[in-house]
């Protein structure tokens, strides 16, 4: 009994670390951002990957507006085209696209246009590889 | 089966102690150093190698980008700590743009200088000559998890042959083992070498130009030096602590008020804080020069100065003039560009096996009519690459045929653009013109 303890225990130790490095990776999650302009707030969910991703946005107040969403990484000197965003439901948005071009702090300006004219509203966010 | 269990552990055990100290060895060397030179009118792009140990052989490639008329190129690496020098040249043959490259020895790493000279004209460029080489802590930790490894096998081995001491020792030098690693990794950050840059601390002073021209004013069609003297704001003495900036200590554009003359060079260093290139006058009127470059533990910096060509401009105002490459015409989105807000150019080269220049597949030169503003934009697919260790190397030809900017224009107005993109060693310049809206405009 003592001899499988002596090797079981390493077995199973072995087994948690490769289990950890395989699944417990860098992988980012969805991420919930918040910000607020002189007139609208915003709630931001998305997933901080390079490459294609939805951007999930709800503007309060939920007013009628043209949002889009843009991108900028002060470090580099690079912004991204800004991803026109639809309607899906009050106040909530949805915008697809690419809105990051590689890994590192990036400032995600939501641009929302309403008939009292037109606020940019930054969030930041570290992106994965 | 406790036997082949056993066995099966041990052999994981062993792969595990073998694979962990190679994977140390995984990581790439330093970067090459890369310095882009306007020198006795050629446009040169000099790429000192990296280096994995010293002494050793040193490889030094010459990238001509526009050879110019040719001639022989003096190279030469000197160690500032010990003075010992290594000399090369290489001849540019004229009409044949490509990779010269030259071998020179490097005795030791550390702070050294290399001289260009050719056509009579020397630039001298500080650099830092690194060879990879693992940290002591770095050493330790994976020493401590080979101990660890072996101790490990030793353990398992004592109690599978009922050795309690073997077993019990080898435990122990285990468990001290993974101390050892661990407690040295977890203070690792105490032990960084002295000097290393802290990108946190950008808290050098503002460098100020001093712009000449030789001859003062400079006649029409005539050969001309341009000389920028850089000054720290702070002291008044020479700045004279340029780092490496997109493969150049400084990025120097001329362009004419209209427009129609645009250069971007690399001014050769020709003493302290001093950098120097020699130019033909193409258009009268008034011109700026902008100097584009970074000091050592500072953020980027851009100078500007104007001076003059004599002679009379009748040819009415215009856009650029540079004669546009076969293809399509760079294309806005939105087609109506606003101020303020991303407009994504693209450019359709027609060729793809582009080569990358100054370490981006592209580069976009914006300037506002009235010459206030300067904008250096890098080409949006290849920005990733340039932040690799090692940087795309200007022999692989993998971009195109597709160029893509992004970029906010600051104010409404008319802007003049010059996409610059290298095309079989060589660089074409594309001149295009954008008018910028203002927001909520209808024009």
């Amino acid at each position: 009994m003592r001899r499988r303890a002596y090797v079981v225990a390493p077995l199973l130790l072995i087994a948690a670390g490769i289990g950890w490095l395989v699944l417990g990776g860098s992988a980012p999650g969805p991420t919930e951002l918040h910000g607020r302009g002189a007139r609208h707030a915003v709630t931001v969910r998305l997933e901080p990957r390079p490459g294609l991703l939805e951007a999930r946005l709800e503007i309060h107040p939920a007013t009628p507006a043209e949002v889009s969403v843009f991108a900028v990484m002060p470090h580099m000197g690079h912004t991204t085209p800004e991803l026109a965003a639809r309607g899906d439901g009050p106040g909530r948005y949805v915008a697809r696209g690419e809105l990051f071009t590689m890994a590192g702090a990036w400032e995600i300006g939501i641009r929302v246009e309403d008939t009292s004219g037109a606020e940019v509203i930054k969030v930041t966010t570290l992106v994965g590889e | 089966m406790i036997k082949r269990l056993t066995l099966a552990l041990l052999a994981l055990a062993v792969l595990l102690a073998w694979a962990s100290p190679a994977a140390a060895h995984g990581r790439f060397a330093e970067a090459d150093a890369r310095f882009a030179q306007t020198i006795a009118g050629m446009e040169l792009t000099v790429v000192v190698r990296a280096s994995v140990r010293v002494p050793a052989p040193l490889q030094v490639d010459v990238v001509a980008h526009d050879p110019g008329r040719g001639g022989p190129v003096e190279l030469a690496v000197r160690s500032i700590e010990d003075g010992a020098s290594s000399a090369a040249s290489v001849r540019i043959e004229a009409g044949r743009p490509g990779m010269y490259p030259a071998v020179l020895h490097a005795g030791r790493a550390g702070p050294h200088q290399l001289e260009v000279r050719a056509g009579g004209e020397r630039s001298v460029l500080p650099f830092t000559l690194l060879v990879p080489r693992a940290p002591l802590w770095e050493v330790i930790v994976y020493a401590a998890f080979a101990c660890a490894a072996v101790a490990l096998i030793g353990a398992l081995v004592g109690a599978a042959l009922r050795r309690g001491a073997v077993a019990a020792g080898s435990a122990g030098t285990f468990a001290v083992a993974l101390v050892v690693a661990f407690t040295t990794g977890a203070l690792s950050p105490w032990f960084t070498p002295e000097g290393a840059p802290d990108p946190e601390t950008l808290t050098r002073p503002n460098a100020q130009p001093l712009v000449e021209v030789t001859p003062g004013r400079p006649a029409l069609g005539a050969a001309f030096r341009l000389r920028v003297t850089l000054f720290d704001g702070s002291t008044g003495g020479p700045a004279d602590d340029l780092a490496e900036h997109h493969a150049a200590l400084t990025h120097l554009v001329v362009t004419s008020d209209d427009g129609r003359f645009f250069r971007h060079v690399h001014p050769i260093r020709i003493a302290t804080g001093v950098y120097e290139v020699g130019l033909r006058a193409e258009q009268p009127g008034r011109h700026r020069a902008y100097a584009e470059f970074e000091r050592t533990g500072a953020g980027g910096q851009l100078v500007s100065g104007a001076f003059t060509v004599d002679d009379v401009d009748d040819r009415g105002p215009a856009g650029v003039s540079a004669a546009v490459p076969a293809g399509a015409a760079p294309v806005t989105e939105p087609a109506r560009p606003v101020a303020g807000r991303p407009v994504r150019l693209t450019f359709d080269t027609g060729v793809t096996a582009l080569r990358p220049w100054l370490g981006m597949a592209g580069h976009l030169i914006v300037r506002s009519q009235d010459s206030g503003y300067l904008g250096h934009v890098h080409e949006a697919r290849s920005m990733a690459d340039a932040t690799a260790v090692r940087v795309p190397d200007e022999s692989v030809a993998r971009y195109g045929p597709r160029l893509e900017f992004v970029f906010s224009f600051p104010r409404p107005g008319r802007y003049l653009a010059w996409i610059q993109y290298v095309r079989d060693y060589r660089i074409v310049t594309v001149p295009h013109v954008i008018e910028v809206a203002a927001e909520g405009s209808t024009r």
